[in-house]
Formats: C-alpha cells, structure tokens, sequence
C-alpha cells in the first residue's frame, strides 16, 4: 500500500490491526503530545471525545496524518475518566462513525476490517457478502432484534448471506465491543490526560445523570394488563401448574414489579399441588432469600423463547423488546401519555 | 399388567443387555465424561451416574437391571457430581423428530381404558363397561415410520445445505418409538450455547417467524412458501377464504421470489393482516420442521443411549447408515431375532410390521413376531405371552 494510502486507512480506521501496526511505526512518544509542539492534538482529541460522548461522532477531517493519533488521543481521555457509561457512549459513537464509514466502502475493504477482527466471511458479489453462520448468530445475540433472526435470512452450507449495509452493521457491532475494551484495559493515564479527563466528566455530567435515573427508573404496577405477553401466559396458567422455569420467571417478574413474597406465593395457591411451606421456602430461594443467597434477575426475552412461553406481541414487535421489564418501561411510559 | 408378562419382558430386556451392553457403550463418544442415567423397571431413575469403564458399565447394568438407558448430550469434567458442579465441557447437537411433533402426519390412534383394557376407536370420557379413565395409545408401524422419514429427510437436507453440518458428521437413528434422532457429534457444533442453539432450532422449525421481517427472497422460508403455495390446490380452503385466495394467487404468479415477497408484505399496507397471519402460520406450522426443540436447545440433556431398549416400546434406538436410510425398514432393521411368539391380543389395528402385514383384529391369540408381541404387551394390547 503506498503511503497516502496507509494514512488514509488508518485514519478512517484507527482501532483496526493493520492501522496500529503503521501508528505503532510512526507515532511519537505520549510526553509529545501532552507537551510541546503537538500538544494542540490533545484539544483536537478532547473535542472528538466531547463529540462522541454527544452522540455526533466526527465524519470529517481535515488532515489524515493526526486523525488516527486524535483518535488514540480521546480515548486515553474518555479512560481517564473512569466511567462507563462515557466508556459505552463514546465506543458506541465510534462504532455509529465506522458503520457510516463502511457502507461506503468497497466491499473488499469491509471484509478486510472484519477479517482483521476475525470475522470469518467471504466476498460474495460486489453488494453482498457471506459471514459464518456462527459469528452471525454470536454478534447479532446483543442486538437480539427480530429483524436479525436467523429464518430472515439466506442459509448455505454454513453462512449467512448479507448486504454491505447489514454487514457493515455486524462489524460495527464487534467494534464497539473492542473499543470498550480496550479503554477498559487501559490502566494509567498521564496527569496531563486526565486534565481533560476531568473537563469531559463535568461536562458530560447531564448524560451520566440522565442514564443513571433511566436504569433506577420504577416500573412497579400490580396492573395485569401492563405485563408482557408471557408473564400474561404464566399467570393464566398457573392453575394447571408451571415448569421450573415458568414459575422462576414469574416469580423473579412478579418481585421486580413490586409484589411481596407473600403476595407471590398467594398467587401459586391455586397450583394443583400446592403446599404453602415449600412455595415459600421455593420463592424465597429464587429472590435470593435462602440457599445460595444469589438473587436471581428476570431472565431476558431470548431466555424465555428458550423455555417455549414467549409469545410476542405487537409491543414487543415495535419496540424490539429484549427483556420483559423494558417491555414494562414502554408500557408504563404510554399510559402515562394517555 | 400381568406379572407373567411383565417378567417375561423384563428377562426379554436383561438378556438383550448382557449381550448388548459392550456395544452400547462403544457406541457412546468419550463415554467417560458423561452423565449416564437408568430407570428400573419400578420406573424409579436414577441419574448423575459416572461410568468410566466398560467393566464398570457392565457392572452397573447387571446389578441395575435397566428398562431404560440415557446419557447426557453433554461431556462434563465431573459428571457424577450434582448438576451445578459438573463442569460442562460441550454438548452433542441433537434432533429429535417426533410424530408428536408433526400433526400433519396421521399416526394410528386408539384408545383404551386404563383400568379394564377395553380398546375404543374414538375418543370418549369414561369408560363404556367399566367407568375408568380412558387414554390415548399411538401405535406406530413400518408405514407411519416410512412417513416420518420425509420429515426426516428434510431435517437432513436443512442440517446439510443450510446450516452445513456434513452427512458425515450426522448421527442418524430410529428413537425406538414414534421417530428419528440426529447427534451430531463434531466440532463446532458440540461447542455452541444454549442460546446459539436456540437460533438454529428456530430455523429448523421457523417457530415465531414473522413474514414481514423476512428480508432475503431467496430465504428458505419465502423459497418453501412459494412452492407450498403453488402446489397446494384445492386444499387451500383449509387455511384462506376464497376472497383470501384469489389474492394469494395473484401474489404466486409474481415474476420473481422478490416480487413475490414485496407483494406479502404489501398486504400490510393494504390492511390485509389476516392474509400475513395466515401466511405466518402457515410457515410455522406446516413448512417448519417439526422437531421437539427442547432436546435441541438444552445443552444438558438426557438422551436416549444408542443400541439401548426404548423401554416403553420394547424397540431398539439404533443407527441408520444414511447411505441405507432409504431402503431401511425402520422395524426390520431393529430387529433383535426372528422368533415369533404367542400373545393374546386384544386389538391391532391392521398394520405393517417389518415386511408383514397384519390385518385389524380383536380378541385373538395369534403367533406375532416376538418385537409385535413385545411391543403389544407394553401398549397394554395384549395378554399372555408364550414362547412357541
């Protein structure tokens, strides 16, 4: 690859092993940057970082040669900070700016990105591209929308057939994981850098705040008909009596939206073999009570589709619901809008 | 049952192990790290059993006197210990085709009361003569076996061409009732997660599949709606009205499978959303392979060990070479002996049994083959048995 090439490349894509290779060859020392002649670099790379905790990556540049150094720059200041929720958005902005990049892209270019990241996948035609069914199924488990089951897809001998734009997508989506961690394997950031580390902490204080309250937000409601098609199912049946799996779901459900223990094992008392002591002492050990002392969480969309109750509707559709108690946030959010 | 009969099934079971039990574990991969499990004839199991040799298992199954035999689909570091402490290393990928699975095959029904034996053809409440709870017997045969191998094969092809397990690498078996099992042994496969799993499993059966979300026409799931659709005539009257009808037919005769699924999904718009139901039904229910999807998904599953006895049925669980699947009498082929028996029975239906035709009878002794009369006396069909 002839230079301009190489720098252009590296620029667009700085996380990727052939462009660490090349910065690895070219770069200064970290005591350049935080001082002297480059240190405006470190203004540069703090408004990257700003950008990105914004949710606007940068898609355009004036000069490829410090665009890649820029980007190396704002993630030791993103991981100075020591947060992760800066970790996730700003990893998450890069990987919004490498899918835009990518769709744009060559496919031979694509597929050389995803290789180096150990993506088994083939060329299939100018537009379209073939990936293992197996990295396939791993890299769309996190984005479990109903859009990227497996039966939406063509299937031969093995690997998934995909366009450039749903491909650039899965490889976005292993970015972002590797951004994250690598900021998260960073272990020191010189003085100099956490300056800037302390200036994008405070002002990206509304965003932690805003996450913060969204994951304590309550979803408690005693209303039957708020509750996700399953957990419907579950209580419909309890008379004829659950399998494991179907009573720990609606039990660890139950408690998450506010019932006490008693008021759960009130409701098992219909069940054909009901013994008020051992559904007790069972619940009590599901909510972490007794026994092992590990209280169990409500398990997620995907599990229960594995135990055979889930039975998706219209909500769960549009809103791609993952887990039961986001189904609940939606819901609880639009009644409150009527 | 008769306590002479069942002793006689129980001497039939013993002496088939003791003769049998090197060859069901040989046939058993890295037998050693699984969770063996057995259940007595008083129907009692016991399970998290370890049995690092052939020696050992020879020991256990004369001193157990199994009436069935499992293992686990899992390889573990620790398989005696409890369920939490085993270790899980990997797991066989495994199907399980089940006429139970697939309501479209007709299976031959009858029914009979659990408390006196009579045998009623239709489904009633309480008992005729006596007043006892009635209960459905399926009753399978070479025919209904030859049935479910079509299922069969479209498991295979699926297995092979889509997801790309090779023919090789594929395990095939008659369960020793009602259908086939496929191990796959290999890897990748034995490596992947329950939730991998669970994706693959979808696939198969296209359980909870939404049309509108289908995005490549040349998906399996538009490509076999679209042959189903063009060849299914006048039965289309057992899923669409005739208004429905006439539009699925303009939708079939679209130039290519993208027109064709752009056209589906147009009935959206089109607030034809029954039409969609329907379709979505359809692919599920009858396109879909019926597999029982939890013997897939689970990746600490007890299975049925191979060249053991289906205890419920008397019939062997034993591998089909694919090369032979076709020409294969599932029943010949698990033949023990040949020697023929004497049993009172009190009704077949008229069946195929490896090669012999037996008409519909009621209350007769007859010499039947000795897996017949095994079979009967296990379904609660027939009364003392005799060696001739």
């Amino acid at each position: 690859m002839i230079l301009d090439e190489i720098v252009r490349w590296t620029a667009k894509y700085p996380f990727d092993k052939d462009s660490m290779e090349f910065l690895r060859r070219i770069s200064l020392s970290i005591e350049e940057y935080t001082s002297g002649e480059f240190s405006y670099m470190l203004d540069l790379a703090y408004k990257r970082a700003e950008m990105d905790v914004n949710g606007e990556p940068p898609l355009n540049w004036d000069n490829d040669y410090i665009e890649a150094i820029i980007y190396y720059l704002a993630m030791l200041i993103v991981s100075g900070t020591r947060n992760n929720i800066l970790y996730r958005r700003f990893s998450e902005a890069e990987a919004k700016r490498v899918y835009k990049l990518l769709q744009n892209d060559k496919v031979d270019n694509i597929i050389r990105i995803a290789k180096n990241l150990g993506i088994d996948c083939k060329k299939y035609n100018e537009n379209k591209i073939k990936i293992s069914l197996f990295h396939f199924i791993k890299i769309t488990r996190s984005l479990s929308s109903i859009h990227w089951r497996l039966y939406n897809f063509k299937l031969s001998k093995g690997y998934v057939t995909i366009d450039k734009r749903r491909f650039s997508r899965l490889v976005s989506q292993v970015v972002k994981d590797n951004i994250f961690d690598m900021i998260n394997r960073i272990k020191e950031v010189p003085m100099k850098i956490k300056e800037y580390s302390g200036n994008l902490l405070e002002k990206a204080s509304q965003y932690i705040k805003q996450e913060e309250a969204f994951a304590e937000e309550e979803i408690l409601s005693k209303k039957i008909e708020d509750y996700p098609p399953c957990i419907k199912y579950l209580l419909n049946n309890v008379g004829s009596g659950l399998s494991h799996p179907g009573r720990f779901t609606l039990v660890t459900f139950l408690h998450s939206v506010g019932y006490t223990i008693d008021e759960i094992v009130d409701i098992f008392r219909v069940t054909p073999d009901y013994n008020e002591k051992m559904t007790k002492y069972q619940v009590e050990h599901i909510l972490g009570l007794r026994g092992s002392r590990i209280e169990y969480s409500v398990p997620s969309c995907k599990k229960i589709r594995s135990y055979g109750y889930c039975l998706a509707d219209e909500i769960c559709k549009k809103y791609n619901i993952k887990h039961p108690v986001s189904y609940m946030r939606i819901q609880l959010r639009r009644s409150k809008k009527k | 049952m008769k306590l002479r009969d069942k002793y006689i099934i129980m001497s039939y079971y013993k002496s088939y192990y003791h003769l049998n039990y090197k060859k069901i574990y040989k046939s058993i991969k890295d037998a050693e790290s699984r969770e063996f499990a057995l259940i007595n004839h008083e129907g009692v199991m016991k399970r998290h059993l370890a049995i690092p040799s052939i020696d050992y298992f020879e020991k256990i199954v004369k001193r157990e006197e199994p009436r069935d035999l499992y293992h686990s689909s899992s390889y573990y570091l620790f398989p005696e210990k409890p369920m939490g402490q085993k270790e899980w290393q990997a797991a066989d990928l495994i199907f399980d085709i089940d006429a139970d699975h697939i309501p479209r095959i007709p299976i031959k029904k009858i029914y009979r009361c659990k408390k006196c034996g009579e045998i009623y053809n239709i489904m009633i409440d309480k008992c005729e003569k006596c007043g006892g709870d009635v209960e459905e017997v399926t009753i399978i045969d070479s025919e209904s076996l030859e049935k479910i191998k079509n299922e069969l094969y479209r498991l295979i092809d699926v297995l092979n061409n889509d997801i790309g397990v090779p023919i090789k690498d594929m395990e095939i078996y008659f369960s020793g009732a009602r259908g086939y099992h496929i191990h796959v042994s290999k890897e990748p496969y034995i490596n992947m997660e329950g939730l991998d799993r669970l994706e693959i499993k979808d696939y198969i059966t296209f359980e909870g599949i939404d049309i509108k979300f289908v995005y490549d026409p040349d998906s399996r799931a538009v490509v076999e709606l679209k042959k189903f659709l063009e060849k299914i005539g006048p039965e289309y009257e057992k899923f669409f009205s005739d208004d429905e009808w006439r539009e699925i037919q303009e939708l079939v005769k679209a130039k290519n499978k993208m027109e064709f699924l752009d056209g589906i999904k147009k009935k959206i718009i089109n607030k034809r959303k029954s039409i969609i139901e329907k379709i979505n039904k359809i692919i599920s229910k009858e396109i879909g392979i019926g597999i029982d999807g939890i013997v897939t998904v689970d990746t600490s599953r007890l299975i049925r060990a191979p060249y053991s006895i289906h205890g419920k049925t008397g019939l062997i669980k034993k591998e089909i070479p694919y090369e032979k699947l076709d020409e294969t009498d599932v029943i010949e082929h698990s033949k023990l002996e040949e020697e023929d028996v004497y049993i009172h029975v009190r009704y077949i239906p008229s069946i195929v049994w490896g090669g012999k035709e037996f008409s519909e009878t009621f209350d007769e002794r007859l010499k039947l083959p000795i897996n017949l009369a095994i079979y009967l006396l296990n379904k609660g069909l027939g009364y003392d048995i005799q060696r001739v």
